[in-house]
């Protein structure tokens, strides 16, 4: 099994290598016959039955066979929807979509199947637990939000204070002190500069937040039962409701550098989604590790350093040497990071197919960091 | 209340055992990267150089619907560690639990709390917490506050709260919520005399209702009051599990008469 999520890693990897940054859609790039999609489907389909058939008799494990159906459907569905919405996709694009659909799709339907918990219980009871909650995780969001700036005089407008004014000083010492060799393309520096930064920002608090979220609530842990995951839900929440703000406060800036708003925004929630994804994944691995090996937020704050630097949030892509472009190709961010990119400061479509790279690692690190939380759960309270 | 007939057990232990061991508690990078290491490995695990602890050993019992049952036994034996396994806490190391219906517990009243917000809307989230949605709560929340005896302090922070009123607050939640099964530790303690009784009317009221009552006490008249049965724990051992009466007997004779350590003696049926 890990096999496998390594191996389709790899590829994913692999492919990603042969292709370069911030690459606009050229001439090259055309609409293409709707059977193509229908094959690709189709495609999907066979490989994940034959994959399925094949774990299922060398195994001869009891599966819920309705439920694998349906989440194969779902997926090929899924993925052929998506895929119909891309305005301008090439037949080399589509190719190397239907390819990686292939690897991916068994990835999310069969191999989370096949999983068993601790308690010998399927991944949808899990879920199911973590979904009778649903109505917890909301109130103590809530709460949590609110709780954080009722002391203040300003009260609940510091959620947007803050930000906007943490933005204004990056973006003015950035854009004014700092600009020694620093290209912005040919655009206001703030805005290039803050369509890196705001998401970033959600990566950086969510993860540094999440690293602690499971053992600074020991207390709680060791006296109610609730599913653990949501300790991890919760501070994913904060993170995305406090970088919504920041995302406001980011729109009236670039609104007074003259760069508004456009319907490509609609792409937005699309790439939120895999960021999100990748996070709740690392902040999963990241809150049960760090209950057994303190030292893990720590060790967090130089990383996050490290990554701020090596990613292009100050820098457009382009100004990377070819020799170092690997450290881009292996960081799942950074075509997210041009992503929004595109969409926010140049407003164009993103290059859909560097977007896959991401998506694959978030699945694949998602579901990993939900394993070892889940292999780890029981032992909180005894760690503790 | 969900309907659940009352013939079928609704708690069922089955060989419950809970080790602890040194290991477990240890917090270095470097265990925590072997164990990762044997796992990714499929390697057994060579000697075992930990001290281990058996925190509860080879416990059954079943337990009927509607049924009162005290655990008893000296500190250490396994009382409360029996509970937090009944309760999803932590799972035993070897055997089964099964516990069906939902369950409130009196272990520690207010946890959960969110220390910023009022006591109303902890109300809200205390619930959430038991599996009880807000609107579900709608119908009871009145009776919540009064019996907690809050008053106008309800829409206070629950920080401003004393620890009486944070605990009648957390009781009061609890016993509002219409449990199937509750889980008892020493809850008598809450508050002045007065609402010492009151909580006790309130269990024995919950008790004709059809709810099945765990309570761990150290309070052996309580025990001899409330349970019909009682579950005697010695070092993680069942000694004895039968009528209160039998049971309460032999526990004491144990702790007031014998110095002598006694032998954990098989339970019948094992």
């Amino acid at each position: 099994m890990v096999a496998l999520l390594v191996g389709a890693n790899l590829v994913a990897v692999q492919t990603r290598l042969k292709y370069t940054y911030g690459k606009p859609l050229g001439d090259d790039y055309q609409a293409h016959p709707i059977s193509l999609y229908i094959l690709m489907l189709f495609s999907i389909l066979v490989a994940n039955f034959i994959i399925w058939i094949v774990i299922r008799v060398g195994l001869k494990l009891t599966v819920a066979i309705r439920q694998l159906i349906i989440l194969w459907l779902a997926t090929g569905i899924l993925v052929g929807l998506a895929t119909l919405f891309i305005p301008t996709l090439s037949q080399l694009q589509l190719g190397y979509f239907a390819a990686a659909a292939l690897l991916f799709s068994p990835c999310i339907t069969v191999i989370p199947a096949l999983w068993r918990g601790s308690d010998g219980e399927p991944v949808s009871v899990h879920l199911a637990k973590l979904w009778n909650y649903r109505v917890l995780l909301i109130i103590w969001l809530r709460f949590n939000v609110l709780s954080r700036y009722s002391q203040a005089t300003l009260g609940i407008f510091w959620i947007i204070l803050l930000p906007l004014s943490t933005s204004l000083v990056l973006a003015f010492v950035f854009s004014r002190f700092l600009r020694v060799g620093v290209t912005s393309e040919g655009v206001p520096f703030v805005t290039f500069f803050l369509a890196a930064l705001v998401p970033w920002t959600l990566f950086q608090q969510g993860i540094t937040k999440g690293s602690t979220s499971v053992f600074s609530q020991i207390g709680l842990i060791n006296q109610v039962y609730f599913p653990r995951e949501i300790l991890v839900l919760i501070t994913l929440g904060e993170a995305l409701v406090d970088v919504f703000f920041m995302f406001l406060a980011m729109l009236v800036i670039n609104g007074v550098s003259g760069v508004w708003p456009n319907w490509l925004y609609i792409y937005l929630p699309m790439l939120i989604l895999i960021q999100a994804l990748f996070m709740a994944g690392l902040m999963l691995f990241l809150g049960s590790l760090s209950v057994i090996v303190r030292d893990i937020p720590q060790l967090i704050g130089v990383l996050m350093q490290l990554l701020f630097y090596l990613s292009p949030i100050l820098y457009p892509a382009s100004l990377i040497p070819h020799r170092y472009r690997f450290i881009l190709a292996i960081n799942p961010l950074v075509p997210l990071f041009q992503a929004y990119r595109d969409i926010i400061v140049y407003a164009q479509t993103p290059d859909f197919a560097t977007l896959y790279f991401p998506l694959v690692v978030s699945v694949i690190v998602l579901f990993m960091g939900y394993v070892y939380f889940k292999s780890r759960e029981d032992g909180f309270a005894d760690r503790l | 209340m969900t309907a659940i007939s009352p013939s079928e057990p609704i708690i069922v232990a089955e060989n419950v055992s809970k080790r602890y061991s040194q290991n477990e508690q240890r917090t270095s990078f470097r265990y925590e990267f072997n164990e990762m290491a044997k796992r990714f490995l499929k390697r057994s695990v060579g000697r075992q150089q930990t001290e281990q602890f058996w925190a509860l050993r080879d416990v059954s019992f079943t337990i009927p619907a509607g049924q009162t049952v005290g655990i008893v036994g000296r500190n250490g034996s396994g009382k409360s560690t029996l509970f937090r396994t009944l309760c999803g806490i932590t799972r035993p190391t070897t055997g089964h639990v099964k516990v069906r219906g939902r369950f409130s517990t009196l272990i520690a009243l207010g946890a959960g709390f969110n220390q910023e917000r009022s006591g109303r809307e902890n109300i809200y989230l205390s619930a959430a917490m038991q599996g009880v949605p807000p609107r579900q709560l709608d119908s009871v929340i009145h009776d919540i506050i009064e019996f907690a005896e809050l008053g106008q302090f309800i829409d206070l922070p629950v920080k401003r709260y004393s620890s009486g009123m944070y605990a009648r607050l957390g009781f009061s939640v609890a016993v509002h919520l219409k449990p199937d099964i509750m889980f008892v530790d020493e809850i008598l303690a809450v508050g002045d005399a007065a609402f010492q009784d009151k909580c006790i009317e309130r269990i024995l009221k919950m008790k004709e209702d059809g709810l099945t009552l765990l309570i761990v006490t150290h309070q052996t008249e309580q025990v001899k009051a409330l349970c019909d049965r009682a579950i005697w724990l010695h070092k993680g051992r069942m000694m004895m599990d039968g009528a209160t009466q039998e049971v309460m007997k032999a526990y004491l004779q144990m702790i007031y008469e014998t110095e002598v350590e006694p032998t954990p003696q098989p339970v019948a049926g094992q």
